[in-house]
Parts: C-alpha cells; structure tokens; sequence
C-alpha cells in the first residue's frame, strides 16, 4: 500500500527535495559541533501548519533511510492526532517500518515528552520545537537574545528563577525548564515537562531540536552534560506524584491526570503509552 | 572525463550522511561509510562520499589544485563553486599530503553565529591509536586516537583550534574507507 503511495504520488524519498536536505544536514552537522547552539535553516512549506510539528518533521525527513524504524509520540502517546498523522506522513512518503515500541525504534520523533524506556546508543531523537529560544520571553529582540548567548550572559533567566522563588516559594516552572548545554549555551529543552530534564545528561542518544516556524535547529549529542537550572537553596526537582499510574501501577512514570464524570472523579495513567502497555504485559 | 557519483544518489548521500552525523555525535570514532562511489581521480573514495553527500551550489570549495577531471565531475554532479581563497571558504579539501592552512587564518563564524564556520575535510592515511587523549561532547569516557599523514603539529594547532569555543573550525579525517569527526568542541591532549 504505502509502496505504491510513494510511486504514484512521485514525491521525493522523505518529501523534501535533496537541496533541502543537504542544507539541512550541513546545518545539523554544525549543530552537532556546538552543542545547544541554535543553527538557523531555511524552513521549507510543509503540507501542514506551523505549530504542528513541521520543524521536526524536516528534520526527519533530512536524516531519515530506508533501514529506520520510525516511532512518533505526542505527549508520550502514540495514538494521538499529531502523532497517527506524522507517522502516516512518513510511512506513505518513504515507506520506512514504523513502531509503537521505543526499544524497536532507530529514530524517535517526539512532541514533547522523553520516552520512560531508556534511550540506547545509536538512536536519534527529533524533538518538535514551537520556541527554540529560552530567553524569548525575557528579550523580544533575535538581535538581543543572539548578543546574550554570544557573551554568555544569563542573568536574567536567574533572575526569573528567583522571581519564581520570591513570589511562589519554588521554582514554578514545570516544563521547557532551561538548561545549560556543554556548560556554555543556555538552551531550551523544548516543552517537555521538567520531569524528563534528567534524561537529557549525559544521554546515550542523540537529540535533535528543530523549530519550523523560528527556522532554527540545534542539537544535544551523546554523552553530553545537560544541567537543569537552580540555586544552591533551591535545587532542581522533579514532578512526583501520590498516585500510582492506574493501568500498571508504575509509581516511576510521569502521570497524566484524566478527568472520569463530570462529579470530579479522576484517574492517573502514564503518559507513555508503550511505556504502560509493557508495564501492563509484564504484569499479566 | 566524467566520473560516475553514486548508484543511487538519495538513498547513498542518506547513508553517507547519518555516518557523518554519528561520526560528530561521537568523535574520534572511526566508522566505516557504508557505501562508495568510484574514487575521483587524486582523492580517495570517502572523499569523494562526503562531497557528493555534502557539496552543492549553496557553498563554496577551496582545494589546492585537483585533477581537471575531478573538477568537471564535481561542477556536474554537485554544481561546485571554488572558493578563491581558504580564507573564504564553507568547505576546505586536503588532500593526502597537502599543507594544511593556520586553522587560526579560516573562517570561524562570529561570537553571535559560531556556525558561519568551514569544515576541512582532511585526507589521512589511516587511523591508528596512541597520538592523542580526547574527551568532551560525544565522548562517554576519555578516548585514544591518533591517525597516520597528519599535517605536522597538527594537534598544536587544534588545541588553539578547541581554545577559541565556540568559534572554530570543525574536521573530518578521511581514510580510503572510513570517517572521524573532530568537531571544534574535542579536548585533545597530546601524548
């Protein structure tokens, strides 16, 4: 089916042109070299809007073969909108096997979550990423935010940090919580929720963050020091929860809370679909 | 005379490419491309992989003087533009035995785009141990290599390369069949 999608339709292996590969790869390339430094790339149409993923989606298509597995979530899940549509996208253009399963995967394209299964070394994670800089909020200005990380000067994503403090007791931030890359650029996780920053140190995968709308990319490599922003007396933590996940039990998976009746019952369930799915199976 | 590139220029530049980004992602590690095209006349068989995968009329070449058919196959396959000097050029091409320029003399992008930079791709003989410690990004623990037709003092040279983080320039050392990637955020010690 997907073999004879590809044929007919006549679109080129992964979508994009090979010129548009080959500028994003050289632009891959050097993010790679500095590490959490944001490369700017020419962001190509995609047959979906922005904010959907499309900076993402041409990253995968820039790297992708035909011997990858592919896997795509969307808030840990596989069997949401965003990700049944990416994956259908990719499936139909480059006929590569797809899978739910974050061990069978080579390549991980992700919307905002970090899978609970431990990444390997050799597989690639492509973060969707709707706002590449993590200083935006504190300076309107490229021109501004570029000087910043030119001269390394991120005091005022301090001084938000302790704004936080003063006015709530803690940090409050709770997802695309910064992180310092390679102890030099200041980096934006992505939305991820703080509780999947850990994941980022010293990863044995490499992790690769595009921006369609912002036109930019950069990239985490392996083995590579990632640091969650904090003070000495307020230390970073993660999110924990009382509740146990409701499927399988897992008390060490990040939770999503659902909402049952409209009384306020409600149900705490894992985020990673697979990650509960095999946590069920190995209970059964 | 023109060369041949690749059987099958998508799925092969593809190929060529994910090795090269696993070969920055973890560098100093020898890999082996998984597919060669014919060699260009005076470059070897890598060589002439990474330019088909990533040269096109978007970037300019320097190279010291190459074969006229070397020249012809890479302005028809890859749409070449030379760059008049090192000094000018996204990509630089050593040869097995040629001078390397001062890395301190190329284009090292600025302090607000460090990416604005040139990549060498430097001919060498063959990976073998024992020259250099290096570790930093993509090095699980520190990692011995060393690699035989370098540039004399070389690795001088790149440890001033290194000092200058993140301006720099970034290297990929080729043998006949295999890569390693030396991006300008290795610590290398010598010895």
């Amino acid at each position: 089916m997907t073999e004879t999608c590809h044929s007919q339709w006549q679109y080129n292996f992964a979508f994009l042109d090979e010129n548009t590969k080959r500028m994003l790869r050289r632009a891959l390339l050097k993010a790679v070299a500095i590490p959490g430094y944001q490369v700017p790339f020419g962001s190509r149409e995609m047959p979906l809007p922005y904010g959907w993923g499309t900076g993402g989606i041409q990253l995968t298509a820039s790297i992708i073969g035909q011997d990858d597995v592919l896997k795509v979530i969307d808030q840990g899940a596989d069997d949401t909108t965003n990700a049944v549509n990416i994956r259908r996208f990719f499936a139909r253009v480059t006929s590569v096997a797809t899978t739910s399963s974050t061990a069978a995967a080579s390549l991980i394209q992700s919307r905002h979550r970090i899978p609970e299964t431990p990444l390997r070394p050799g597989q690639i994670m492509v973060f969707q990423v709707p706002e590449p800089e993590a200083l935006r909020t504190l300076e309107a200005s490229e021109v501004e935010t570029r000087k910043l990380h030119a001269h390394q000067e991120y005091g005022l994503m301090h001084v938000k940090l302790y704004e936080d403090i003063a006015r709530f007791g803690h940090i409050a931030t709770s997802y695309d919580y910064p992180v310092m890359v390679n102890q030099r650029y200041l980096s934006s996780p992505s939305p991820i929720p703080k509780f999947d920053n850990p994941k980022l140190h010293m990863s044995p995968a490499l992790l690769l963050f595009g921006a369609g709308r912002e036109k930019r990319l950069y990239a985490i490599p392996p083995h590579t020091r990632v640091e969650s922003l904090a003070f000495e007396d307020h230390p970073f933590t993660v999110q924990r929860w009382e509740q146990a996940c409701a499927l399988c039990g897992s008390h060490d998976s990040y939770l999503d809370e659902i909402i049952t009746d409209d009384a306020g019952a409600r149900m705490f369930v894992c985020s990673d679909t697979d990650y509960c799915q095999q946590q069920q199976e190995s209970k059964a | 005379m023109l060369q041949q590139a690749f059987d099958n220029m998508e799925q092969d530049c593809q190929q060529v490419f994910r090795t090269t980004l696993s070969a920055l992602a973890e560098p100093l590690l020898p890999l082996t491309l998984p597919c060669l095209p014919a060699a260009l006349p005076g470059l070897k068989p890598a060589t002439s992989a990474l330019l088909y995968t990533l040269i096109d009329q978007d970037v300019t070449l320097w190279a010291p003087a190459l074969p006229a058919a070397t020249l012809a196959s890479l302005r028809f396959h890859c749409a070449l533009r030379l760059a008049d000097t090192p000094e000018q050029a996204d990509f630089i091409l050593l040869p097995a035995g040629s001078s390397l320029p001062p890395l301190s003399s190329l284009r090292a992008g600025s302090p607000e785009y460090p990416d604005r930079s040139t990549t060498i791709l430097l001919e060498v003989e063959d990976f073998t141990p024992q020259q250099v410690e290096a570790s930093g990004p993509g090095f699980a623990s520190p990692r011995r290599f060393g690699a035989t037709g370098l540039p004399p003092a070389f690795w001088t040279q790149w440890q001033a390369n290194h000092a200058r983080f993140p301006l720099g320039v970034d290297v990929l050392l080729i043998s006949a069949t295999q890569l390693a990637g030396l991006p300008r955020s290795t610590v290398v010690q010598e010895g």
